[in-house]
């Protein structure tokens, strides 16, 4: 169940030759502070944390869907059978991560379950959070460390800097919807020339 | 003496309500009248002659309302304080969707109120037929039933005869009748 | 239908009687014929029901985005439908119209048993049916309840409420005519009209509280005519979907609610006048008024969808710009010009009055009227989900078997409820139209304006 979805955008004919040929976006949770999926949903399954992320209770979700039609980017997935796993495909599923059953909507995490790990350790050691420390599977995987993570409110933590070196460049999806997403995007930069 | 119940018919909704104006003329008042549908004429007289106010069910209502608007907040508000959970940026007790509650069980709670008073004060189910009953009087017959002893329903069979009644029958009553 | 009036054959209060007494006389081997069809298409619907929550959701067509598309269709349309039955009992009441009083019973029945159908809806397209209880506040160890701030926890309130109050009213309505029948009845319909009419007789006490808690029920029964849909209006409106995220909402579902409803009792009560001969009770001139307020709330709504796209034009937003061009011109847009067609073209013969005294005529636009109504739901809610913010996610809604069978047998369910409460039921009100009776003289003497001279 893709979680996360990577968008391309051909660019239009006037940039033609001088831009890219391809834009990408990876689109995943945007994590909004005011999460249109949250207040639609009737039994609380899809909650705002106190620590900001959009949590799904997969226990709680009755599957109504309603959050899935309010969510303005669409990156939420339903479980729309009971998924199997024949042998030995079983073998690839994450012991930290639940199996949904059908009928309940699942998206992106921010990879919660390595947020808790990281907290828990941090905590049996007395300490916080070190920035670094837990680091999402996208951000992991991504070769070229397009994606970063940490937190919003270190100040000093290597995402929050590249958003403020990237201050010109910023931006987020659809913002005049005022869902105000956690992710944030950088724009491409390329060189136009006076001629094509 | 015993008790009788003098029953008269009337064919249409103007002649018994003279019968029972004629009735509380001649200060009979231990009566009840039977009829298919609440004609206003009907209506009218009776209220001359009761005297009686709007029925108390709208006050099963009015309270069965008042308690429902009260029990929506306490429900809302007690629940979204309780459990202080946030979605989607909204403030934890957040007032004008909980409106549409109190709106809701407001109406709920008042009209199942209303229903019960007028059940209970019309004391039904009733499982046994009121003396004087006839099945006609369900169907297109209009009936004013007098209970009185016996000695008196001379004097009430003239004023009803005098009223215009199609039909007059008299009938002993079992000591244990009661008025309704 | 009658021939013309002879003064000296006035109706008396027992003909009322027998005239609907007779439509509840056993039913013929076609009537139950048509019963059992109607039973075997809920059945039918009943075992693809079973087999959809067996297997998962992901047996109908719905996908990533179109996560709503048939049930919440079907369950806006019966709840649409349910609230010109209470317009016509409990508002009409209120106003003293005089024509209410031999189409209300049918109206009023078509309003619980549409209720009842929507309210199964949203219990089929859960996810997990088996949960549905938690939308439910019911006392439970960890004192967790439903977020009430949810447009459908709103729904259950208000459906619920709906549904109670609908049935309160029928039922205390219909407690005088069961005593009526319950007079003339034998074996175990006298057991059923005895329990139905709570032992009524018809006492001046009596008589006294039911008018009271009957102007009451009428009260408050009103103001969720124009609530109930407009809650239901709000599960989209509340969104912040292009298509469904418009302020005209509420007055927009009502005024389509009445006219979808108010077509449908049309089109329940001219076969059940002309097949139990009610005809001179519910007569030409009860189906005109009908037919105009038809007229009425289609002009409404093809203003609404007038203004809805004007708003869309004069904002010039993006979003909603690119949704409604989706909405006219895209792949689905012969679904929205079919609605256009049966919701604002069609009704617009009901101006003639020749169209609108001819039951054929009459019957023939019902149907197309429910039909536009029916697409209107669906371009609102499928369409505006089809195309919604992200062009990378558009996917268009195609049914597949399941839901298909199963919005047929909501019709068979529908059908074969109202259908069997009309046969063991009086249909039109017996005690009503006695008290009406005196007026209905005298209007049976004057000539009806529109019928050529007989």
């Amino acid at each position: 169940m893709s979680w996360l979805r990577v968008e391309t955008f051909v660019p239009g004919p006037a940039e033609e030759g001088r831009s890219p040929n391809l834009y990408m976006a990876p689109i995943m949770c945007q994590h909004c502070d005011h999460a249109p999926c949250e207040p639609v949903c009737p039994v609380f399954a899809s909650v705002h944390t106190r620590e900001g992320l959009n949590a799904q209770i997969y226990n709680r979700c009755i599957g109504t869907r309603f959050c899935e039609n309010n969510c303005p980017y669409k990156v939420r997935r339903f479980n729309w059978f009971a998924p199997e796993w024949p042998e030995p495909l079983n073998l690839q599923l994450n012991p930290d991560v639940t199996v949904r059953g059908a009928g309940v909507m699942e998206k992106c995490t921010f990879c919660i379950q390595r947020i808790t790990a990281g907290e828990i350790d941090a905590r049996t050691e007395g300490r916080e959070l070190k920035d670094g420390e837990v680091i999402t599977a996208c951000a992991q995987a991504c070769p070229t460390r397009a994606i970063s993570f940490g937190d919003l409110n270190d100040h000093n933590s290597q995402m929050v800097k590249r958003r403020v070196e990237g201050l010109p460049r910023v931006y987020t999806m659809l913002p005049q919807l005022n869902a105000l997403p956690q992710v944030t995007y950088l724009r491409s930069l390329y060189n136009t020339t006076e001629n094509s | 003496m015993s008790e009788v119940a003098v029953i008269s018919t009337f064919d249409n909704d103007e002649e018994c309500a003279q019968g029972i104006l004629a009735l509380h003329d001649a200060r009979i008042d231990q009566f009840r009248a039977f009829f298919p549908f609440p004609s206003e004429r009907i209506t009218e007289a009776i209220a001359h002659a009761r005297s009686w106010g709007p029925s108390p069910v709208r006050y099963w209502q009015l309270f069965g309302g008042i308690t429902g608007f009260l029990s929506a907040i306490a429900l809302t508000f007690g629940t979204s304080w309780e459990w202080n959970l946030i979605a989607g940026g909204r403030p934890i007790i957040s007032v004008p969707p909980y409106i549409i509650i109190m709106f809701e069980l407001t109406i709920l709670i008042g009209a199942l109120s209303g229903l019960t008073g007028f059940f209970v004060h019309n004391r039904m189910p009733v499982f046994e037929p009121l003396p004087g009953y006839r099945s006609r009087f369900s169907e297109d017959k209009f009936g004013v039933v007098v209970q009185c002893d016996e000695g008196a329903a001379g004097n009430v069979e003239s004023v009803l005869r005098n009223a215009g009644a199609a039909d007059i029958t008299r009938e002993i009553l079992a000591p244990a009748a009661e008025h309704h | 239908m009658a021939a013309a009036v002879d003064t000296n054959l006035e109706p008396r209060y027992i003909d009322v009687d027998h005239q609907v007494q007779r439509a509840m006389a056993p039913g013929s081997l076609k009537y139950w014929m048509w019963v059992l069809f109607c039973a075997f298409l809920t059945a039918l619907g009943g075992g693809y029901r079973t087999d959809e929550v067996y297997t998962g959701l992901g047996k109908t067509g719905l996908t990533e985005p179109t996560m709503w598309a048939p049930y919440i269709t079907n369950f806006v349309f019966w709840v649409g439908i349910a609230h010109s039955g209470t317009l016509i009992s409990a508002i009409l009441y209120l106003f003293r119209v005089r024509w209410r009083t031999a189409i209300y019973r049918c109206a009023e029945t078509m309003t619980v048993f549409a209720v009842a159908t929507a309210g199964l809806f949203p219990l089929i397209h859960l996810g997990r049916l088996w949960f549905f209880y938690f939308v439910v506040p019911y006392p439970n160890e960890r004192f967790l309840q439903p977020d009430f701030r949810s447009p459908l926890v709103w729904d259950f309130f208000a459906i619920g409420t709906y549904l109670t109050i609908s049935a309160v009213f029928l039922l205390t309505g219909l407690i005088p005519d069961c005593a009526n029948a319950r007079e003339v009845a034998t074996g175990w319909r006298k057991t059923l009209y005895t329990i139905f009419s709570f032992g009524w007789q018809g006492t001046d006490r009596q008589w006294r509280n039911f008018q009271m808690v009957y102007l009451l029920l009428a009260g408050f029964a009103t103001p969720l005519v124009l609530s109930v849909h407009s809650v239901v209006s709000w599960d989209f409106a509340m969104t912040q979907l292009p298509g469904w995220h418009s302020t005209i909402f509420a007055p927009y579902f009502v005024a389509g609610a009445i006219f979808s409803g108010c077509a449908l009792v049309l089109t329940l009560i001219i076969p059940i006048r002309k097949f139990w001969r009610l005809d001179e009770m519910v007569t030409i001139w009860h189906l005109d008024n009908l037919a105009k307020i038809v007229l009425l709330t289609s002009l409404i709504v093809t203003y609404s969808y007038v203004v809805e796209s004007f708003m869309v034009w004069y904002s010039q937003d993006a979003l909603e710009l690119t949704t409604f061009n989706q909405r006219y011109f895209g792949p689905q847009g012969y679904l929205f010009w079919m609605m256009v067609t049966c919701n604002c073209l069609i009704p617009l013969l009901l101006f003639s009055p020749r169209v609108r005294t001819n039951t054929v005529w009459l019957f023939i636009i019902s149907i197309f009227v429910n039909i536009g109504m029916w697409l209107e739901r669906f371009v609102i809610i499928a369409g505006s989900l089809a195309t919604n913010t992200m062009p990378s996610q558009w996917r268009f809604y195609t049914p597949h078997v399941t839901e298909i069978v199963i919005t047929v047998a909501s019709f068979g369910w529908f059908l074969m409820n109202f259908s069997l409460f009309a046969k063991f039921m009086p249909i039109v009100s017996m005690t009503e139209m006695k008290e009406g009776i005196s007026w209905l003289r005298q209007a049976a003497r004057t000539s009806y304006p529109y019928r050529k001279a007989a």
